[in-house]
């Protein structure tokens, strides 16, 4: 696949955080080579400093860690690192990046990471990354898992550079890595495209001086108190406040602290991100208290509206115990014992309340910086001052060839940020897809070491996790005992087993003491297990002959209070461990060719966009729609919130489609039946109108097959003809029914059939839907008095704006409560008919009631139908709402367990055009990775059939979940022998068949019943 | 049972004419409150409730309640409002709109500071003062006879003390 286009085959990403490792990890899986441009010395952005992640709890440096080095390692991957972006030149295809790379003052090829210059360096300021909670060295590394793990020397404290004396860290250096004659260079880098992702920064809280932060010691920013709950922080995850170091006992949040302020703030946006994490805040600061923990959040409203925050806040309201106070506070003082008292406004009186600590909720905003990159770049950027983006491409800068993901374009949490940073990496590619593998060079990996017959040499890291498994378990008394067990030959312990130096020491110590085996005592497998096989690779030995001992979520986090006992049962189950070590053995892989054809199921917008950016890249596509039309959900939109014309859009996109010859559309036609896998698929559609059935073959699968509204039982919805769903509502005001658009009372009422215990969920878009209808009412007729019941205004981003602009027009809000409902009855009044709509008005306390003419429900956005059936043939998971479950909520937000479909648009969860249209793109990215590779490697650990033990029984055909074993007769020995056979490609390891076996007769790979045995002989202490 | 379809839908106009600012950005946060003296005050300035009632056109409830004479003018409100709504302009062009719609209005605040140089009762506040050895009723003028008779006197000379001087006793 190498070319000869013109095009420069590489892609610079500025920036290093979740956003731009994605981008840059999708860009390189895909056949570019990537430059990746850090300011700092070490790549990781935010998520390194946040201690756990929602609406999940995963640790997020655990998440992180993996990505980290892969992106540090990836030999597509040049990361640079303390450098930053002054200027570029050329055009889309062939631009030409000035790049400032500072003097590190340190060998990055010689330094082992050894940390001693840290420790003996005389000069100290207040560490960034833990924000000034604690103090780093002139000469420091940012964090302890950092990438590269290599320090580097701030020239504005280090006391050489300031006196002319002092070098004690060459001095100490034994690697000679040193070196104080660097001097700044200036990079030329060629790239075919640009993606940017500098992320952002908090709020600066100085401007709001009666919150007193950083005058009162017990008033903290929310990313304060992440570091203070974070095990890798200055506390080590012992929460206690800063005053008097007493474990707090009641703690207060208070919210939109520089969002949602035009005056002191001047901010008109919502920062979108931090009801979400001051919940997760208060949740997980009770689980780091012994003590029993008070936690309250102010807030004006509530905005959980991502996949799965509603569930999220519902819990911590019930099962947790967090309180919710809708008051904004701004006046609080300090007792003399540090307490802080908040004075604030509830319901109908003032009250006061004393708490032990308050978090500031800051938002997020875009530093001088960036704003000054923007500049340099000559970047537009918004009324806010974050990267204006395209109309319905987020990612589109508003120059071509720059593209732009995460924060830099508007505050986002995790999941969207890696879909826009997949997002990216797809548009980046799909303007230099002719040059695809011409700049990338393929990883090579030392010769195999045969292993087999050798008596086991069993390595043992034993992992502290930073205080996660070492604050609870006696580590260097597990790693004594592991060195004690037989056939270990090498044990050790090490602060993060995960770290990229750490991986290198791995292959050091594989080599110096000839190891056959590996095993990390550390976290869980799911996540860490490949990273270590690819540890393994690079050392010269089979992947396969590596095993984890899980001595964080099976022992130290679930036996925290036990110390000793967990010790105890962590000595068992690395016991056990080696058990299993002593009989793994090598595993071969088999490699399968890639069928290089996408199916993309749904035709609405995100079935489109996916479709047309495969086509882009060069894919062909086949895209199936059941009714006779494109256009999906979207041509019942007529403009967004923003006054962007749908419309207008669907149809350029539909022509695109159409027009475009790699992509086959196929309308009114079904999926009747898949089989096959990963790389090769077979699906057999069903053309609904002419009664054919034909199968096609594709390499990957797209669900996009979206949603639809909610049919209300609820405000006399289908009893009464005045009462529509907004978006019939929409339809009547572009007819321009006058009975609509000449009403004179309109009532809007939200959360029809969302945030109920059935559909506990928020439909992400009614809040803005209504607002936008609301206000194109307001322009038809001024006069009309309309007014939306809600029970939180969920305007995030920069939708709150038009929220402010629906009140400026008169628009009213009134809150209701769920346990009190608004209520609608169809009554004369006078002599005329009029929905009486009647609520109790919150801020004055007193029932209050509406004459409506018109009622508009704001519908909630449902999964649509033939979803089962369609998870069934791929094999897919659906959440408790019908939702498409993707992979990882956080970190995999297109993918599934099952490998080679991906999910996007509505069928994964409410969400704006622009949205899907975004996780459309990241999840032709996602596609893209498998597509553009020649063949694919399988896993190892999958069944294998013992044919002498089998006798053609049967057991274990039905129970195969991925329907991929086989009755089989065959002649031998002149009589029929009956056997299975197990279609490699299709089995997932799952051991079903093994377990249903009653003549041992098929195995799973991996997990042998004599592997299995020897581990339950060893917990059991039999030997 | 209020009716908010009957509701005077231009109160908000009549109030803004009185120099309020963009009253009708409020979003009900209730931050005006949460700082604001007066909201201890014996009869509560609950300032939000009287932004709400502008904006639902409650012309009626408005007229009857005394509460935004209870503001003592120190603007924090206004200082910390997130939509620059400045309720403590809308407090003062309420008690303007009131006088103005009513022209027998009197607010007891003027009274009171007749009688005793304050604008609202203190008792409330009398035991706390006394704990602190203060004395229980802050002083004002009225603690001088002689100054409080040039005061009443120079207040005799008002358009709403003469005209209404059976309201004003000494």
């Amino acid at each position: 696949m190498k070319s000869t286009s013109n095009e420069t085959g590489s892609v610079l990403v500025v920036g290093g955080g979740i956003a731009g490792i994605q981008a840059s990890l999708d860009l390189a899986e895909s056949g570019y080579k990537v430059y990746l441009v850090e300011k700092s010395p070490a790549i990781g952005g935010t998520m390194p400093q946040l201690d756990k992640t929602f609406p999940t709890n995963d640790c997020s440096m655990c998440i992180l860690s993996p990505k980290l080095v892969e992106c540090g390692r990836h030999l597509n991957i040049e990361v640079i690192t303390n450098a930053e972006v002054l200027d570029i030149k050329g055009q889309p295809g062939n631009f030409v990046v000035s790049v400032k790379k500072r003097a590190r003052y340190v060998d990055e090829t010689l330094c082992t990471g050894c940390g001693i210059c840290q420790e003996k360096c005389p000069s100290k300021t207040g560490s960034e990354f833990n924000r000034g909670l604690s103090q780093r060295k002139a000469i420091y590394i940012p964090y302890a898992q950092a990438v590269p793990n290599v320090p580097a020397i701030d020239r504005e404290i280090c006391i050489y550079f300031e006196k002319g004396k002092c070098r004690v860290c060459e001095k100490l250096c034994e690697s000679k890595a040193i070196d104080f004659t660097q001097t700044d260079q200036l990079l030329e880098i060629e790239a075919g495209s640009v993606i940017l992702c500098p992320g952002f920064q908090e709020f600066d809280t100085s401007i709001f001086t009666h919150y007193g932060h950083r005058v009162f010691p017990n008033v903290v920013t929310s990313i304060e108190f992440e570091r203070m709950l974070s095990p890798s922080g200055p506390l080590q995850g012992h929460l206690i406040r800063p005053s008097d170091q007493k474990v707090p006992e009641r703690i207060a949040w208070i919210q939109c602290v520089g969002s949602r302020d035009i005056h002191l703030a001047k901010n008109a946006y919502c920062s979108s991100v931090c009801c979400t994490y001051a919940i997760k805040e208060a949740v997980v600061a009770k689980e780091h208290c012994l003590t029993p923990l008070e936690t309250t959040i102010f807030l004006i409203d509530l905005r959980t509206f991502g996949k799965g925050f509603e569930r999220y806040y519902e819990r911590a309201k019930k099962d947790h115990g967090v309180r919710f106070v809708r008051a904004r506070v701004t006046t609080l003082y300090q007792e003399s014992d540090g307490d802080l008292t908040l004075r604030y406004f509830d319901e109908d009186r003032i009250k006061e309340e004393r708490f032990s600590m308050v978090v500031l909720s800051v938002g997020l905003r875009q530093p001088e910086e960036t704003k000054a990159l923007a500049g340099r770049l000559g970047l537009k950027l918004n009324d806010y001052g974050f990267c204006e983006t395209g109309d319905f491409s987020t990612v589109a800068a508003s120059k071509p060839g720059i593209f732009t993901a995460g924060a830099f374009s508007g505050p986002k949490d995790i999941p969207e940020t890696v879909m826009e940073a997949s997002a990216a990496a797809s548009e980046a590619s799909s303007l230099i897809s002719a040059s695809r593998h011409s700049l990338t060079t393929e990883k090579q990996y030392p010769p195999e070491r045969e292993v087999t017959g050798e008596q086991p040499r069993i390595g043992v890291f034993v992992c502290h996790c930073g205080i996660n498994i070492g604050g609870v378990l006696n580590v260097p008394s597990l790693k004594e005992y592991a060195r004690s067990l037989p056939d270990v030959v090498f044990a050790d312990e090490t602060l993060f087993a995960c770290s990229q130096d750490n991986q290198q020491r791995i292959k050091e110590v594989i080599r110096e003491h000839r190891l056959n085996r590996l095993l990390v005592a550390a976290c869980t497998p799911r996540t860490h297990e490949p990273l270590f096989r690819e540890t393994l690779r690079e050392a010269g030995l089979n992947r396969y002959i590596f095993e984890m001992a899980n001595i964080r979520e099976h022992c130290s986090w679930v036996h925290m209070n036990e110390p000793e006992k967990a010790t105890e049962k962590a000595r068992d189950l690395i016991r056990m461990a080696v058990a299993k070590a002593m009989l793994i053995e090598p595993l071969s892989q088999m490699s399968l060719e890639v069928n290089h054809t996408a199916l993309v199921v749904g035709g609405g917008i995100s079935g489109m966009a996916g479709a047309l950016q495969l086509a882009k890249q060069g894919f062909e596509v086949h895209l199936i729609e059941r009714t006779s039309e494109l256009g999906g959900i979207a041509r019942r939109h007529h403009h967004t919130l923003e006054g962007k014309d749908v419309q207008a859009y669907l149809n350029k996109l539909i022509a695109e489609v159409s027009r475009e010859p790699l992509i086959h559309i196929h309308r009114e036609t079904e999926i009747q039946g898949v089989s096959g896998h990963i790389g090769n698929f077979k699906t057999a559609l069903r053309d609904q109108s002419k009664g054919e059935v034909k199968e096609i073959e594709h390499g990957i699968t797209i669900l996009a097959t979206g949603g639809d509204v909610y049919k209300p039982n609820e405000y006399l919805y289908g009893e009464d003809p005045r009462v529509f769903t907004v978006l019939d509502l929409n339809d009547e005001i572009a007819k321009g029914n006058p009975s609509v658009v000449g009403s004179k009372n309109l009532v809007m009422i939200q959360c029809v059939g969302s945030r109920e215990p059935e559909r506990l969920y928020c439909s992400r878009v009614c809040c803005g839907g209504s607002i936008k209808t609301a206000l194109k009412l307001k322009e038809i007729n001024p006069e009309m008095n309309i007014y939306i019941l809600y029970r939180d205004i969920r305007t995030y981003g920069f939708k709150e704006p038009y929220y402010q602009e629906a009140r400026d027009k008169g628009v009213t809000f009134i809150r209701y409560d769920i346990e009190d409902k608004p209520f609608v009855e169809a009554v004369k009044e006078g002599d005329k008919d009029v929905l009486k709509v009647s609520l109790k008005d919150p801020i004055l306390g007193e029932p209050v009631f509406i004459d409506a003419d018109i009622i508009g429900l704001a519908a909630a956005i449902v999964p649509a139908s033939g979803r089962d059936s369609l998870a069934q043939f791929f094999k897919v998971p659906l959440n408790e709402d019908g939702f498409f479950l993707e992979a990882h909520i956080k970190l995999r937000p297109v993918e599934f367990p099952t490998e080679g479909v991906f999910v996007c648009g509505l069928a994964h969860y409410p969400k704006t055009i622009e949205e899907s249209i975004v996780q459309a793109q990241a999840a032709s990215a996602k596609a893209a990775t498998i597509l553009s590779r020649e063949s694919i490697e399988l896993e190892g650990n999958i069944s294998q059939v013992v044919d002498e033990n089998c006798d053609g029984c049967a057991y274990c055909v039905d129970p195969c979940p991925y329907k991929a074993i086989i009755l089989l007769e065959y002649m031998r020995e002149g009589a029929v022998k009956k056997t299975v056979e197990v279609n490699e490609a299709a089995c997932k390891g799952c051991g079903c068949c093994q377990a249903t076996c009653p003549k041992k007769g098929i195995f799973v790979r991996g997990f042998k019943l004599e592997q299995i045995g020897a581990q339950v002989d060893a917990a059991l202490g039999v030997t | 049972m209020i009716d908010l379809t009957k509701a005077n839908h231009h109160l908000w106009k009549e109030i803004m004419e009185e120099d309020a600012g963009d009253i009708r950005r409020c979003f009900n946060c209730g931050t005006c409150v949460s700082g604001c003296p007066a909201a201890e005050a014996e009869t509560p300035l609950m300032i939000r409730r009287l932004v709400r009632m502008v904006l639902l056109g409650l012309e009626e409830k408005l007229l009857e309640d005394g509460t935004p004479w209870m503001c003592v003018t120190c603007t924090a409100c206004e200082e910390m409002c997130p939509m620059g709504v400045k309720p403590f302009e809308v407090g003062l062009a309420i008690r303007r709109w009131q006088t103005r719609k009513d022209e027998t209005y009197i607010p007891l605040s003027t009274t009171e500071v007749f009688q005793t140089g304050h604008t609202q009762p203190v008792e409330k506040v009398g035991e706390l003062r006394r704990s602190l050895g203060l004395p229980e009723i802050p002083p004002t003028i009225a603690k001088f006879t002689e100054l409080l008779k040039k005061f009443q006197a120079m207040l005799r000379e008002t358009e709403i003390v003469k005209n209404n001087d059976y309201m004003f006793k000494e």
